[in-house]
């Protein structure tokens, strides 16, 4: 273990401001999450980490976008009934069922180091999602 | 039944579309579950129909058009990373 490498003990990288502060840098922790599909970056004993993740608060205003969309067109054609709240349940709930994907990305011991994810689960929901209202409101004569 | 049997097609539909970039649902599949699901609760389509005016249709089309765009635009833009 006295032999192991740690990126934090020693540095004499140009972009090092404050020498001090490396030895006791704590672990950092981020995590992101949209409904539920969980991006964890984890980044652990290192410098200089660059991360670009997919752009979730743009993933999640389009979301609510389409569920209050859905919902207008529910409210509108079943009204307030016990049968438009099951057909948007029942809608809700293969939304659902596509939003498991996780991924996690340990960073450890590292230092300049860029990395980049991509969360295809969000876009391929988001289509989904969007498939959905266009197929009901096809059903409806709307298109 | 039916339900469950569209969900059994669906798994099968994630998985081969998760191997690479997404590429969604086929339409097909996703008309036949908001069929199911909509025959399953007893919603009268022609009635429901009976009840959006020709504004509603028309702002009902452009607001999902639009959100249409945008979503393409966003796995566009994902796609690309």
């Amino acid at each position: 273990m006295a032999n192991e490498w740690r990126a934090l003990d020693y540095w004499d990288g140009k972009n090092d401001l404050n020498n001090d502060a490396d030895a006791l840098q704590d672990a950092t922790e981020k995590a992101k999450t949209i409904q539920h599909s969980h991006e964890w970056i984890i980044v652990r004993d290192s410098e200089y980490v660059n991360v670009q993740t997919t752009d979730t608060q743009v993933a999640l205003s389009l979301q609510l976008g389409i569920q209050a969309a859905l919902a207008a067109v529910i409210n509108i054609t079943l009204g307030d009934t016990n049968q438009g709240k099951k057909v948007a349940h029942d809608l809700k709930q293969f939304m659902r069922t596509r939003q498991h994907n996780s991924q996690r990305t340990i960073i450890e011991n590292s230092k300049e180091i860029q990395v980049t994810t991509t969360d295809t689960d969000i876009a391929v929901n988001l289509q989904a999602m969007i498939q959905i209202l266009v197929a009901l409101i096809g059903q409806l004569d709307v298109l | 039944m039916h339900i469950l049997m569209v969900k059994e097609v669906l798994k099968g539909v994630k998985y081969v579309s998760n191997e690479n970039s997404p590429k969604g649902i086929p339409n097909k599949v996703v008309d036949l579950l908001v069929t199911n699901i909509l025959r399953k609760n007893g919603v009268n389509i022609e009635q429901a129909k009976n009840k959006l005016s020709e504004e509603d249709k028309q702002a009902l089309k452009e607001m999902v058009e639009d959100l249409k765009a945008q979503v393409d635009e966003f796995v566009k833009q994902n796609s690309k990373k």
